[in-house]
C-alpha cells in the first residue's frame, strides 16, 4: 500500500514540477512575448465583438481565448492563464485516457500534449485560442466516449464533427480521429466501417463547404486554427498528432489485450515523445525576439536608462536591437559619444523600412523612432501600415499611438474613434478615457507636457517626400526646432553610417553651431578627421571645433597601419574596431535574416 | 399550471404597454440633435434599408414613432439604439412615396420621459439601383494587406464577398466597373500576386493582360462604353508621397498617364496622340451615355515629383465613333484649371447625358488625399458648373457614381471622422439640385464605431454580380491570360 502511495506520487511529481517550470517560464523568462500577443488583439466585451468571432471557424475558442489573452497585459497574467488552462488540458487528458481503459502511470503520457503546447506557445503564432480548442475537443471526445448506446453515439459523432469545426476549428480532426480510433477498435459491428467512412467523409465535406462562408482557401479551411495562425505548421498540430498517437496506442492494446506489449510500445513511444516536445521547445522560443520585445517594453515606458543598460547587457548584433540602443543613446544624449560602441547595421539601425518585405513585428515597431523625433506624420503612415499588417488588423498599441498623433495634429476625430474603442476594453479603458479629456481641448492640450511638447518640435511647414527621404525630414525637423537635439545627431549619425562624409560635414557645419569654439563628440570627431585625413577638407575647415588630442594621435596611428598593411582590416580590428573610421573603411553590411534562430548580423573585417 | 401561464402571458401583453410613453400628452422639449447617423431631413429612396441610428446621449429606453402616409411604425428600445424591422420599414417607406416619414423620439432618462420634434425623412419616388459594389481596406498608404470588394443589397444589409484577400492573399483589387451599372459587363484589376485584369462578359470570365508594347504600365481606372463594346482605360504610373505636416497625410502622383480604349472585339488597344500626348498627363476617362464623346482630366506635365503641387488638371473631352473606334482631331476643354488654379478630376456623367460631377482640389488628380477635394456638378447643357455645397464638407470628398436613372449618387467622403473614408447618397433632381445627402445605412448603428476599414470605389449595380470568390481565383491564378494587341490600322 505505501508503495503504491510513494508510486502515484513520484508518478504525479514529474508533472508538478513541469508545471512549476512552465509557470516561472513563462512568467519570468518569456513574459514580453506574452504581453506582445496582447497587443496583437482587442477583446472589447460587445455584442459585435462575439459576432465579429462567428464569421471564421473555431469562434467559440477564439473568443474565449481573446477574453483570456487580454489578460497578458497584466505581470504574470500571461503565465496565470497557460498554468491553468494547460492544468485543464493535462486533467482532461488524463481523463481521456483513464476512460479509454489506460490505468498504468497515467500522469505521464498525459503530459506529453501539454508539453508540446507549451512548446507551440513559445511563437506568437500559436494564440491560447488554439489551447482551448484543443480542450473543447477533448471535453467532447469524453461525451461522446461516455455514451453507451452505439446507435445513439454514432449519431452524436456525426452532429458533432461539424459542431466542433465552427467552435474549435481545426482541432475538430483530434475528435474525428479519436471517434474513428474508437469505433474501429471498440465496436464489433458489422457497420463499423460504414461508420469510419461517415465521419472521415463529414469531417472533410464540412470544412470545404464552409469555406465560402469563411473566405477561406481550401487548405485553410482544413487546418484552421485562428486568425493568427493562418498558415498551420506542423508543430502547431504537433499536440494533437501526439494524443492521436498514445489513443491509438492504448486502443490497439487494449484491443490485443497484451499487457505485455503495452508497456513495451509505451516505454519506447514516451521517450520519444519527451525528446520531441524538448527539440520544439528548443526551436520554437525564440529568445533573440524575447530580448527585444523587452527593450521594446521598457522603451514604450520611457525608461530609457534602462533600455540602455539592457542593450549593453544583451549585446545583440542585430537591427531591431540596435534601432532601440540608438533611440536610447539619442534619449540619453548620449548617441555621438558612443555611437560606434555598439553594432551598427549601417542606417537601418536608426530607421526600420516600412514596407510590405518587413514581417508585421518590425512594422509594428518602426513608428517609434519618428514619434521620437517628432516627425508625426510618419509615426503615422508606419502606425497606420503596422494596423494593416498586423495579423488581425487591430492592434492596442498602435491605436495608442495613433491616438497620440492625432490628438497632436488636432485630429481629434480620428483619435476619438480609436478611443472608443479601447474604452471597451477591460485593461485600456482608463488610458483611453484619460486621453478623451484632451479632444476638442486646447487648453487641456496645451496643460499636458507630452502634447505641448511635441507639438513644439513637429515640422513648421510642410514638404512632399518619398518613403524612406530620412534626410530630408531630419533637415526639417532641425529647421522647424533647431533645438531638437534628438534630430540633429539622428541626421548626422544618419551620414556618418551611411558613409556620407560631404553630407556629413555640410550637415554638421550646419546645424552644429555655437558662438564659442565648440568641443565634439568622439563620432563627430572621428567623421571630421577622416574627412580631413582623405584630404576632403584641411583642418582649417574646421578651425571652430576643438579636437582631443589623443583622438589625433589616434588617427595618425590608425592611418600608419593601415598604409603598412594594404588596407587589411585584421591589423586594425583589435585596437581601432570601435573606431568610425573602421566602420567608414570595412563595415560590410551582411544581408539579416528574419525569423528565429536567423545569425545576428555581422559587420565583417574584410576590405 | 394555467393561472401561472395567463400570469406570464398578461405580462408579456401588458409589459410593452408599461414602457410606452404617454406621447400625445408630451410636450416636445426641443429638435431631436443627438442622433448618429445623422439621417434628418435626408431624402431617401422608397427601396433604401432602413435608417437605423443611435441617440448619442445616455439614454435607458427609446420610444420611436414612425409615420407616413400609409403605415406606422411605434416601438420601443431599451438602450440608445433604433433598429427598425425590415418588413415593416419598407412597408412604410413603400407607402409613402413622394411624402415625409414623421419620426418622433421619446427618450427615457432616469425614468422620466422626453419628447424630442419630430423630424422628417423625405421619401422620394426614385428607386435606388438594387446593390452597391465597393471596396474595403484599412486606411493606410503604400501598402495594404486585408482588402475586399464586396457587393451590398441597397434594400437590406445583406452583402456578398466578390473577392477579398483572405482568398487571394497579397493581391490588391481595385476599379471594379460595370457597363451601364449592369455587372453582366464587369472589369476589374488585380496586383501584385496574380495581377491582371479581370473581364466578365455575359457570364465569361477571363483574364487578360493589358499591356502592349506601346504602352508603359498595365491598364487601370477603366470606364465602359455604353455598348458594352469598348473599355477606356487609363495607364498611370504612381508614386506615393507623403506629406511631413497637417492633415494631408499622402498623395499619389501620377509621374506620368496616358488614355486608351480597349476594343473587345478585336482585343485591341488604341489610343490617339490627344490622348496620350508625352507632354500631357491624361487620366480618368469617361464615356458620355450616348457614347459619341470620351471625357477625361488633363494637366500640363510638370517636373515631378517635386512640382506636384503644381499639377492642376482640367475637364477636358474628345469625340469618339464607336463603329469605326477612332477620335476627333480636337480636344475640348469644359473646366479648365488655368482659369482657377484649380484641379478637376474623376468626371462621371450621369446616364441621362444631363449632368457631370468632378471632383475639386487645389491639386493632383486623386482627390481622396486632398482634405479640401469636393464635389462640382456641371450642366452638360449650359456648361455652367458650380459646388454641390449640399453635399459637400469640411473633409475629403472622392469618388462618385451615379444610379442608372441618374436621380441617385454614391460619393465617398471622410467627413465622419477626418480618416476613414465611406459611403453616402444623395438624390439629384431634373435640375441638377441636390438633396442633404445620407450615410450608407447598417444594420447596428455602432458599426461604424469599431469597424477598422475605409469604404472607397462606390459603384452602383441594377444586378448581382454573377461570379464568386473562387471562380475570380481560380481563374486569376491560371496561366492562360489574353494578351491584348496593339492597335492596327482600322
Amino acid at each position: 500500500m505505501k508503495n503504491q502511495i510513494k508510486k502515484r506520487k513520484a508518478d504525479g511529481l514529474l508533472p508538478g514540477l513541469l508545471f512549476a517550470l512552465a509557470f516561472v517560464f513563462f512568467c519570468f523568462f518569456y513574459d514580453h512575448h506574452l504581453f506582445f500577443s496582447e497587443q496583437l488583439q482587442i477583446f472589447m466585451l460587445t455584442s459585435d465583438h462575439f459576432i465579429s468571432c462567428l464569421s471564421k471557424p473555431a469562434f467559440l475558442s477564439s473568443w474565449t481565448g481573446d477574453f483570456l489573452t487580454q489578460f497578458f497585459y497584466l505581470k504574470g497574467g500571461g503565465a496565470f492563464v497557460i498554468l491553468i488552462t494547460s492544468l485543464i488540458l493535462w486533467l482532461i487528458v488524463r481523463e481521456l485516457l483513464l476512460k479509454t481503459g489506460y490505468e498504468k502511470k497515467v500522469n505521464l503520457p498525459s503530459i506529453i500534449p501539454v508539453l508540446l503546447t507549451w512548446a507551440a506557445l513559445g511563437s506568437i503564432h500559436y494564440p491560447v485560442s488554439v489551447l482551448i480548442s484543443f480542450i473543447m475537443v477533448i471535453a467532447f471526445t469524453l461525451v461522446y466516449f461516455r455514451i453507451r448506446t452505439e446507435r445513439i453515439r454514432i449519431i452524436t459523432g456525426a452532429i458533432l464533427i461539424p459542431l466542433l469545426y465552427v467552435l474549435a476549428g481545426g482541432y475538430f480532426w483530434f475528435f474525428t480521429f479519436a471517434i474513428i480510433v474508437h469505433v474501429l477498435f471498440r465496436s464489433d459491428e458489422k457497420a463499423r466501417f460504414i461508420y469510419i467512412a461517415l465521419f472521415a467523409v463529414i469531417a472533410i465535406i464540412v470544412p470545404l463547404l464552409l469555406k465560402g462562408f469563411y473566405l477561406l482557401t481550401a487548405w485553410q479551411s482544413l487546418t484552421y486554427l485562428s486568425e493568427m495562425t493562418l498558415r498551420s505548421r506542423v508543430i502547431d498540430y504537433l499536440p494533437v498528432i501526439s494524443l492521436i498517437i498514445i489513443l491509438l496506442l492504448v486502443f490497439y492494446e487494449g484491443k490485443v489485450k497484451r499487457q505485455d506489449n503495452r508497456s513495451v510500445l509505451l516505454v519506447l513511444i514516451l521517450p520519444v515523445f519527451y525528446v520531441i516536445s524538448g527539440l520544439c521547445f528548443a526551436t520554437n522560443t525564440d529568445f533573440r525576439m524575447e530580448k527585444i520585445l523587452r527593450l521594446d517594453r521598457e522603451a514604450s515606458r520611457n525608461r530609457w536608462e534602462r533600455v540602455y543598460e539592457l542593450s549593453k547587457k544583451y549585446g545583440m548584433r542585430n537591427r531591431l536591437s540596435a534601432y532601440y540602443t540608438n533611440m536610447a543613446m539619442a534619449k540619453l544624449g548620449l548617441l555621438p559619444e558612443k555611437l560606434m560602441e555598439h553594432y551598427q547595421p549601417a542606417a537601418t539601425g536608426l530607421f526600420i523600412p516600412v514596407n510590405a518585405d518587413e514581417d508585421f513585428l518590425t512594422i509594428t515597431l518602426s513608428n517609434e523612432v519618428y514619434w521620437h523625433l517628432g516627425d508625426v506624420n510618419s509615426s503615422q503612415h508606419a502606425a497606420l501600415l503596422g494596423m494593416i499588417f498586423s495579423p488581425r488588423a487591430k492592434n492596442t498599441r498602435l491605436m495608442k499611438r495613433l491616438v497620440e498623433i492625432n490628438v497632436v495634429n488636432r485630429e481629434y476625430g480620428v483619435a476619438e474613434k480609436y478611443i472608443n474603442i479601447l474604452a471597451k476594453t477591460m485593461f485600456h479603458r482608463r488610458w483611453a478615457e484619460a486621453r478623451r479629456l484632451l479632444l476638442y481641448n486646447e487648453e487641456e492640450c496645451e496643460k499636458t507636457g507630452w502634447v505641448s511638447e511635441k507639438r513644439t518640435i513637429i515640422p513648421a511647414k510642410d514638404l512632399l517626400r518619398k518613403e524612406g527621404e530620412y534626410r530630408l525630414i531630419l533637415e526639417l525637423l532641425i529647421e522647424s526646432n533647431p533645438g531638437n537635439r534628438m534630430a540633429v545627431d539622428y541626421l548626422l549619425c544618419f551620414d556618418l553610417l551611411d558613409r556620407n562624409l560631404p553630407a556629413f560635414v555640410d550637415n554638421l557645419v550646419k546645424y552644429y553651431r555655437s558662438d564659442a569654439r565648440l568641443s565634439l563628440p568622439q563620432v563627430y570627431q572621428e567623421g571630421l578627421l577622416i574627412s580631413i585625413a582623405s584630404g576632403r577638407n584641411t583642418p582649417e575647415d574646421f578651425n571652430q571645433y576643438i579636437f582631443d588630442p589623443e583622438n589625433i594621435k589616434r588617427i595618425a596611428e590608425y592611418i600608419r597601419i593601415y598604409d603598412a598593411h594594404g588596407g587589411d582590416g585584421r591589423f586594425l580590428e583589435k585596437d581601432f574596431g570601435n573606431t568610425y573610421w573602421f566602420y567608414y573603411h570595412f563595415a560590410v553590411m551582411k544581408q539579416e535574416k528574419k525569423g528565429k534562430n536567423a545569425p545576428e548580423d555581422r559587420i565583417t573585417g574584410s576590405s | 399550471m394555467n393561472l401561472h401561464l395567463f400570469a406570464i402571458l398578461l405580462f408579456v401583453l401588458v409589459q410593452p404597454a408599461c414602457n410606452r410613453p404617454d406621447i400625445e400628452n408630451l410636450e416636445p422639449v426641443s429638435d431631436c440633435q443627438d442622433i448618429f447617423p445623422d439621417y434628418k431631413e435626408v431624402t431617401i429612396p422608397p427601396n433604401i434599408a432602413p435608417l437605423n441610428f443611435r441617440m448619442t446621449g445616455e439614454c435607458d429606453r427609446i420610444y420611436i414613432v414612425a409615420s407616413g402616409k400609409n403605415h406606422k411604425i411605434e416601438k420601443g428600445f431599451s438602450g440608445n439604439r433604433i433598429i427598425f424591422p425590415e418588413k415593416k420599414w419598407q412597408r412604410l417607406i413603400d407607402g409613402s412615396k413622394n411624402d415625409t416619414v414623421k419620426i418622433t423620439i421619446c427618450v427615457n432618462r432616469a425614468g422620466e420621459w422626453t419628447r424630442y420634434r419630430p423630424f422628417s425623412v423625405f421619401v422620394g419616388e426614385d428607386e435606388i439601383d438594387e446593390f452597391l459594389v465597393y471596396r474595403n481596406l484599412m486606411p493606410g498608404f503604400q501598402n495594404w494587406n486585408q482588402m475586399g470588394i464586396y457587393q451590398r443589397s441597397l434594400r437590406s444589409f445583406k452583402v456578398k464577398t466578390v473577392l477579398d484577400s483572405r482568398v487571394m492573399p497579397g493581391t490588391c483589387m481595385n476599379c471594379h466597373s460595370f457597363a451601364g451599372n449592369d455587372p453582366v459587363n464587369m472589369v476589374m484589376h488585380l496586383r501584385e500576386n496574380y495581377g491582371g485584369t479581370l473581364l466578365f462578359r455575359n457570364d465569361r470570365l477571363e483574364k487578360i493582360s493589358t499591356r502592349t508594347d506601346k504602352m508603359f504600365a498595365n491598364a487601370a481606372l477603366p470606364y465602359w462604353h455604353t455598348s458594352a463594346k469598348y473599355i477606356a482605360f487609363s495607364v498611370n504610373r504612381i508614386n506615393q508621397i507623403f506629406h511631413a505636416t497637417g492633415t494631408n497625410r499622402a498623395s499619389a502622383v501620377d509621374l506620368r498617364s496616358d488614355i486608351f480604349v480597349y476594343d473587345i472585339e478585336r482585343n485591341e488597344m488604341i489610343t490617339s496622340p490627344l490622348l496620350s500626348a508625352e507632354e500631357k498627363l491624361e487620366t480618368f476617362p469617361c464615356f458620355s451615355p450616348d457614347g459619341r464623346t470620351l471625357y477625361f482630366s488633363s494637366a500640363d506635365m510638370k517636373e515631378l515629383p517635386g512640382e506636384y503641387s503644381k499639377v492642376r488638371y482640367s475637364i477636358c473631352s474628345v469625340s469618339f465613333d464607336e463603329n469605326s473606334g477612332t477620335f476627333g482631331s480636337v480636344t475640348d476643354t469644359l473646366v479648365s484649371s488655368f482659369l482657377t488654379g484649380k484641379s478637376y478630376s474623376i468626371p462621371r456623367v450621369s446616364p441621362d447625358g444631363g449632368f457631370m460631377i468632378f471632383t475639386v482640389s487645389d491639386f493632383g488628380s486623386f482627390p481622396s488625399f486632398n482634405p479640401e477635394s469636393d464635389l462640382y456638378l456641371l450642366d452638360l447643357g449650359s456648361k455652367e458648373y458650380c459646388s454641390m455645397d449640399v453635399i459637400n464638407s469640411d473633409y475629403t470628398e472622392s469618388y462618385c457614381s451615379w444610379s442608372s436613372d441618374s436621380r441617385w449618387v454614391a460619393f465617398s467622403s471622410r467627413r465622419m471622422d477626418g480618416l476613414f473614408m465611406n459611403i453616402y447618397f444623395a438624390f439629384i433632381d431634373k435640375n441638377g439640385n441636390a438633396r442633404k445627402p445620407f450615410l450608407l445605412p447598417q444594420k447596428d448603428p455602432d458599426f461604424h464605431d469599431s469597424f477598422l476599414f475605409s469604404f472607397n470605389v462606390p459603384e452602383f449595380a441594377v444586378n448581382k454580380i454573377g461570379t464568386n470568390p473562387y471562380r475570380i481565383r481560380r481563374v486569376a491564378r491560371s496561366k492562360a491570360s489574353v494578351q491584348v494587341k496593339p492597335e492596327s490600322s482600322h
